[in-house]
């Protein structure tokens, strides 16, 4: 759905690029006057057209490989094709979009992984007050309350969220996380399929689903659903360690100490590989 | 039963807190349970034990000693029982010597712990591990607590509320023991 969405909005804020482009000097009402510049194609000389046209194939190229980085996750990568783009279609909503506009669910789990329970109540706070129909904001709040180990509570808001809307797949994984919390495994698997029926690139369900089966030392198939999250998000030590974990369960030794020195190099910070390593060892 | 006199087995409780304080490690297990009584006095019955509220009490009705039964749907472990029981308001009605019990059902139920409260107010703690480090908590489909006796030669007993706690299941599996640091934690999970 998030890949429909951008594609129609891609070619929405197309026409405003072009435009931008083309008209940089002048002023607003530029609209009613580049239109008919191109369509009356015959009177034009063949070739600004032709400029024009790979011009635009240009920024199509830009935005296009932006956005398969982005899908990709190499966001570092994908940010400085974007700063390629001229300044005023950079700044278009469907590019900010991409990394800050509808990523506050994504910034919320990142104030959770930090612990940092003031900023998010804040977040949530503020998310809340600004839009109580959005799924972002009740998964600000409930990440605030999985920090405060209020599964239940949290759970609740994660519903919520799914509930406004249920194509919203991230609403699905947090689900499963805080059943995962609750020991209620079963529930937690039906989440996390849910999330990849709306989304089958969403690497952290895959990851969810890895993780119970893991706990249930159901290794094979633990290993299968890692690989699959791993298969999206190459950039991801801690799921490489924990293949590594499960290869290590079934004796698959060799194996297990590739996947956690891919580990380690994927991320020299994380200390878990390193540990998992030792361990193994 | 325990007539070993040493203070571990048979160790005597004074007092307890007004406020419920329980280490961060632990969770309320309670409400995965079914409760139920031996006996009660009608509008004192089971619910009073569980509804937080610290103004009603369970009464039993018949003869010593007194039971409350907590069955679980599964194995759990299970670390720390809480009771508040408050000697200045129930004054014979409270409990003196407890025996905890645990086993698979009601046909194998072993003591597991034996305490004596002594003109308790407030919340108690009564811990289940054992001496030996590996003892921290028992596993258990069933948990029995018993009133043998009262105060003052009490018959029937009050109790105010029962809180059930067990160890949060580890974050990460297959590890036995948790991670501390932050930076661990972080880099530890995907959400």
């Amino acid at each position: 759905m998030i890949g429909r969405k951008a594609q129609s909005w891609a070619t929405e804020n197309y026409g405003e690029g072009v435009q931008n482009d083309i008209s940089d000097d002048s002023r607003l009402n530029m609209t009613g006057d580049a239109r008919p510049l191109e369509q009356e194609g015959p009177n034009v000389s063949s070739t600004s057209i032709l400029s024009g046209a790979s011009e635009i194939l240009a920024l199509f190229r830009i935005l296009g490989e932006g956005y398969r980085l982005s899908c990709l996750y190499r966001c570092q990568d994908a940010l400085d094709v974007y700063n390629k783009l001229p300044h005023k279609l950079y700044h278009s909503e469907w590019v900010l979009s991409q990394y800050s506009l509808e990523g506050m669910d994504v910034y919320s789990t990142v104030l959770y992984h930090l612990k940092e329970d003031m900023k998010l109540s804040y977040l949530a706070q503020e998310l809340v007050s600004t839009d109580r129909l959005a799924p972002q904001s009740w998964c600000a709040m409930g990440n605030c309350y999985s920090l405060q180990k209020d599964h239940e509570t949290a759970l609740k808001n994660f519903q919520r969220a799914v509930q406004l809307n249920p194509r919203f797949a991230y609403g699905h994984t947090l689900c499963g996380h805080e059943y995962v919390a609750l020991e209620d495994f079963e529930s937690a698997i039906k989440s996390y399929q849910s999330a990849l029926r709306v989304d089958a690139r969403h690497y952290n369900a895959w990851y969810g689903l890895g993780m119970i089966y893991l706990r249930q030392e159901k290794f094979e198939f633990s290993e299968h659903h890692f690989r699959m999250a791993v298969g999206i998000n190459r950039h991801s030590s801690v799921i490489m360690s924990y293949i590594g974990t499960a290869l290590h369960a079934l004796t698959r030794n060799e194996e297990a100490l590739e996947a956690m020195e891919l580990a380690i190099i994927a991320d020299k910070k994380t200390p878990l590989p390193m540990y998992q390593k030792a361990l193994s060892l | 039963m325990a007539d070993s006199s040493e203070g571990e087995e048979e160790g005597k409780l004074t007092g307890g807190s007004q406020q419920l304080i329980v280490d961060d490690d632990l969770r309320e297990m309670g409400k995965k349970a079914a409760w139920s009584v031996s006996s009660c006095k009608p509008g004192n019955a089971v619910l009073s034990l569980r509804d937080d509220n610290l103004d009603t009490y369970w009464q039993s009705d018949g003869a010593q000693p007194h039971l409350v039964n907590v069955q679980f749907q599964k194995k759990v472990k299970l670390q720390l029982v809480v009771l508040y029981v408050d000697f200045k308001l129930d004054e014979s009605y409270t409990p003196g010597k407890i025996s905890i019990r645990a086993g698979d059902g009601f046909h194998n139920l072993k003591e597991i712990k034996a305490v004596e409260l002594v003109k308790p107010s407030g919340w108690v703690h009564i811990s289940l591990s054992g001496n030996d480090p590996r003892e921290t908590f028992v596993i258990t489909f069933m948990l029995q607590i018993a009133v043998l006796s009262n105060h003052l030669n009490g018959r029937d007993t009050h109790i105010r509320q029962i809180k059930v706690y067990g160890p949060r299941p580890n974050p990460i599996p297959l590890q036995p023991f948790q991670f501390t640091s932050t930076e661990f934690i972080t880099y530890s999970a995907v959400r």
